[in-house]
């Protein structure tokens, strides 16, 4: 049997894959990856399906040591991995491509230096119990993933069946890991300006006041540090109602920016509740929820409209880009060649 | 977006991944019955691409993924499926009872509820559990049922202060509804009891014991025949 062992765990780091989309009318949360581009990225690189289960690390990453040889890719934020074997090396590990590990290969993550969310697959995926019909670890409710919690010390974490690529070149002497020189990319990490999320309206928008109403849609909002992976609370100009009346709670998607009463919106991300009663204002594109997913508290960001059918293009758009980049990858293996960003 | 129904519901895009479909002229019993026709009638013509139907009080969400289908094939399917609704029959579903332990050591809000309603705690335990709840929606968290039918004597407002940990299981009045904790969480509704029945069994198929539509009715127990070790400590 395989496994990842975790030498020492990062700030918060859950197995993820695709969620649980078709349990909303239960009440369970969709969760899975909240960067879902970079997490599919990762398994399609080492050859897995979109759906099998990754690690998603928030921040700070995680020591890991791997007993065997192994596939592994690592996608989004860049945590400077590094290669930690004892005496041997300090290697910097690359992203965005597929890296073939030796047994015994240890790697460290450190803090993101640029992005909020790193993912690492390994052929074969994380064979974490399915619960719900996913892998993905559902914090709040202590379910999925390890024992519903995030990573620590100690955890050994079984590897999905996969044939071992033993004779694969770089593996067999004196270098931990072996890499082609390409790199697939799907987003540009958010930088130290403002990052812009395309947004459409929300069904309540027009009740804000027509100062609000310009506000949200013109001016600048930071991310702060009461974020998770249910959703970001947000600061800004106060964002007010002409008038505050209470809700029926309802349907809510990843993305929806609410309104509560005290005038700071919260963007809601994968692990929140699949209804709720607060004015929605705004919803983040689906095609934004990934850059949205590598925002860190302390991050400028601005809100920019888009009409419907231009978002549904940008989404057809943006699955097109990762295809065809896949596609290149894997038809020609083109040496020396930056496969681009996506 | 109309339909043919006389209710005119309208259907809007709740981001590029979801529609919701509301009945703005409508009452909410009649609203509550569209929701579960409209709700079987798009079951009917399930494609995919579609994602889930998630009803609520007076709206229901569909989702979709915007990569395998769009907006416009998702509304017409739903004004589709208004039509072909409105016909159908909701089958009566059976009452589902949840044991209810109104004891108080698990109903710390129960005496006090019965103040502001100027009823005796027993007369409280009798209307709560005298008659049926239908499940308006599941939501808050997994499992939690909003029940409607509540009798007028029993609403209260919610409590001023929210308790920050509610424990599973903990029956409670918030306004004209009651529920079910379905998992320890914060929680702002009066608690005037608590079900040994869980609620959210993550590890079965479904994983909730309830869902929109169905039928309730909470049977008092004894402290005696709760579970030991699913007392308080």
């Amino acid at each position: 049997m395989m496994i990842v062992r975790v030498l020492r765990s990062g700030l918060s780091s859950t197995i993820q894959d695709l969620g649980r989309p078709n349990l909303r009318h239960y009440g369970v949360p969709v969760g899975g990856a909240l960067d879902r581009p970079s997490h599919e990225l990762a398994n399609r690189l080492v050859g897995n399906l979109a759906n099998a289960a990754t690690v998603e690390m928030t921040l700070t990453g995680d020591e890991l040591e791997w007993p065997n040889s192994g596939l592994i890719a690592i996608t989004g934020a860049d945590m400077s991995p590094v290669t930690s074997n004892e005496g041997i090396d300090n290697t910097r590990v690359p992203q965005h491509c597929p890296v073939m590990i030796r047994a015994g290969t240890r790697i460290r993550f450190g803090a993101a230096r640029r992005g909020c969310r790193c993912y690492l697959a390994v052929a074969g995926g994380f064979d974490v119990p399915v619960v719900m019909g996913s892998r993905s670890t559902y914090l709040r409710a202590g379910v999925g993933g390890v024992h519903g919690r995030a990573l620590k010390m100690g955890d050994e974490i079984q590897l999905g069946d996969f044939k071992e690529h033993a004779s694969h070149p770089g593996t067999g002497s004196d270098q931990s890991f072996s890499a082609p020189p390409w790199f697939i990319r799907t987003i540009d990490l958010p930088s130290a300006s403002t990052v812009v999320l395309r947004t459409l309206r929300g069904s309540h928008f027009t009740r804000m006041t027509d100062e609000s109403q310009s506000s949200f849609l013109h001016d600048e909002f930071e991310i702060t540090p009461q974020s998770d992976r249910m959703g970001y609370r947000i600061t800004g100009p106060r964002l007010r109602l002409e008038v505050v009346d209470e809700l029926s709670s309802e349907g809510l998607v990843c993305g929806t920016i609410q309104l509560p009463p005290d005038g700071n919106p919260i963007l809601l991300m994968a692990d929140s509740a699949p209804t709720g009663g607060y004015h929605r204002i705004g919803q983040v594109i689906t095609a934004d929820i990934s850059l949205a997913a590598q925002l860190r508290p302390g991050q400028s960001v601005a809100f920019r409209e888009v009409s419907l059918p231009e978002a549904q293009q940008i989404a057809a758009q943006q699955r097109q880009m990762l295809e065809n980049a896949l596609l290149i990858a894997g038809l020609t293996s083109p040496a020396g060649k930056d496969v681009g960003k996506l | 977006m109309k339909s043919f129904d006389a209710l005119s519901p309208s259907i809007d895009p709740l981001g590029d991944c979801a529609a919701i479909v509301s009945w703005p002229n409508a009452g909410r019993d009649i609203i509550s019955t569209r929701i579960q026709q409209l709700a079987e009638a798009i079951q009917q013509r399930w494609r995919p691409g579609l994602e889930g139907v998630v009803p609520a009080f007076v709206t229901l969400t569909l989702h979709y993924n915007p990569t395998e289908i769009r907006w416009a094939d998702v509304r017409n399917l739903i004004s589709a499926s208004l039509t072909v609704a409105m016909d159908s029959q909701c089958p009566n579903r059976p009452v589902i009872e949840i044991p209810v332990c109104y004891g108080e050591r698990f109903a710390p809000d129960l005496a006090d509820l019965a103040t502001q309603c100027g009823l005796s705690i027993d007369e409280v335990i009798r209307q709560h559990s005298s008659g049926d709840y239908s499940v308006r929606m599941i939501g808050f968290s997994p499992g939690f049922p909003y029940l409607a039918g509540l009798p007028e004597q029993l609403a209260v407002p919610r409590r001023s202060s929210p308790r920050l940990r509610v424990p599973a299981g903990s029956v409670a009045i918030g306004g004209n509804q009651t529920g079910v904790y379905s998992m320890e969480t914060p929680g702002g509704w009066h608690i005037i009891g608590r079900t040994p029945t869980k609620l959210f069994l993550p590890e079965c198929d479904p994983p909730c014991l309830l869902r929109a539509g169905d039928r309730v009715r909470f049977v008092p127990i004894e402290a005696s025949d709760f579970p030991k070790q699913q007392e308080p400590s």
